[in-house]
C-alpha cells in the first residue's frame, strides 16, 4: 500500500476521526451540568487504526473508542468537565480537521494536474 | 437525508439549558409566593440532568453519544424560612409566616451558568458548521 490513493485514504480516515472527536467534545459540553458526569476523550490513534483496518466499519455512532480523562478537578456534584478546556479542545480539533481537509484538497489537485498533464 | 449526530448532541445541551433557565425564571417569579394549592409556600424547583449514554454496549469504553437528557424536576427539600409578621394574611395563630425557600442570589448564579453553557453548546454547533463547510469545498475541487 503506497502512493496517492493510500494517502487520500489515510487523510479521509483522519478527517472522519476528527469529526468523531468533535462529537465526543460536544457530548462533554452538553453534560457540563450533569452530576457525576466524567470528561471523555476520543482515542484518536485507536480509532484511526480501526478505520484503516476495516473500511466497511464506519463506526456509525457506536463503538467509539473513548476513555475517561484522568487528573481533572472534580466539582462537588462529581462532575469534572472544565468548560474552558473543552471549548479550547473544540477549536483545536477544528484546526486539525482544517489541516487534514487542506491536505486532502491538495492531493486532489495534484492528481488533477497529473491527469490533465 | 443526511444526519449530523454531533449537532443533535449539542442541540440536546441547548434544550436542556433552556429548560433550566425556564425553571429558574419560574423560581424567581415565585420567590414571594407564600401560598400555593398545596397550602405550603412555593417550593424551589431544580432540574435533574443525566448523560444520555447508550448503555447497550456495556462498558463505558464503547458507548454511543446521545447528549444530555432532562430526567425530571424535583422540589428543593430545604426548610421554608419563617418571619414574624402578624399582619400578613397567611400568618399562623402565633403570627409567623412561612416564606418560599427560593434564594434569589442562588437563582441568579444558576441563570448565569445556564446561559454560559448554552453559549458553549451553540459554539459547538457553529464550529461543526465550519468543519462541514470546509469539507464541502472539496466538492468544488479543493482549496
Amino acid at each position: 500500500m503506497s502512493g496517492i490513493f493510500y494517502q487520500m485514504d489515510l487523510l479521509g480516515s483522519a478527517v472522519s476521526a476528527s469529526e468523531k472527536s468533535h462529537r465526543v467534545v460536544s457530548q462533554n459540553i452538553a453534560n457540563v451540568n450533569t452530576p457525576g458526569y466524567k470528561t471523555k476523550r476520543l482515542e484518536f490513534e485507536r480509532l484511526l487504526a480501526q478505520l484503516q483496518s476495516s473500511d466497511a466499519n464506519d463506526g456509525a455512532g457506536s463503538g467509539l473508542p473513548v476513555k475517561d480523562l484522568e487528573g481533572l478537578e472534580e466539582r462537588v456534584d462529581g462532575n469534572n468537565v472544565n468548560l474552558e478546556k473543552e471549548v479550547a479542545e473544540l477549536k483545536e480539533n477544528a484546526l486539525a480537521f482544517q489541516a487534514f481537509s487542506h491536505l486532502l484538497a491538495s492531493r486532489v489537485s495534484t492528481m488533477r494536474r497529473a491527469i490533465s498533464g | 437525508m443526511v444526519r449530523f449526530p454531533t449537532i443533535d448532541i449539542a442541540a440536546s445541551g441547548l434544550a436542556a439549558e433552556r429548560f433550566r433557565m425556564e425553571v429558574t425564571a419560574n423560581n424567581i417569579a415565585n420567590a414571594g409566593t407564600t401560598m400555593t394549592d398545596t397550602g405550603e409556600p412555593y417550593r424551589r424547583q431544580a432540574v435533574v440532568f443525566s448523560a444520555g449514554l447508550d448503555q447497550a454496549h456495556g462498558k463505558q469504553g464503547s458507548a454511543a453519544m446521545h447528549g444530555v437528557e432532562v430526567v425530571g424536576v424535583e422540589g428543593d427539600a430545604s426548610e421554608f424560612p419563617t418571619i414574624y409578621n402578624p399582619a400578613h394574611p397567611h400568618a399562623d395563630e402565633n403570627g409567623f409566616v412561612k416564606l418560599s425557600n427560593v434564594k434569589i442570589p442562588e437563582e441568579m448564579v444558576d441563570l448565569i451558568t445556564a446561559s454560559r453553557s448554552y453559549e458553549a453548546n451553540s459554539k459547538a454547533i457553529s464550529v461543526f458548521k465550519e468543519m462541514v463547510e470546509q469539507t464541502l469545498t472539496l466538492l468544488q475541487g479543493g482549496q
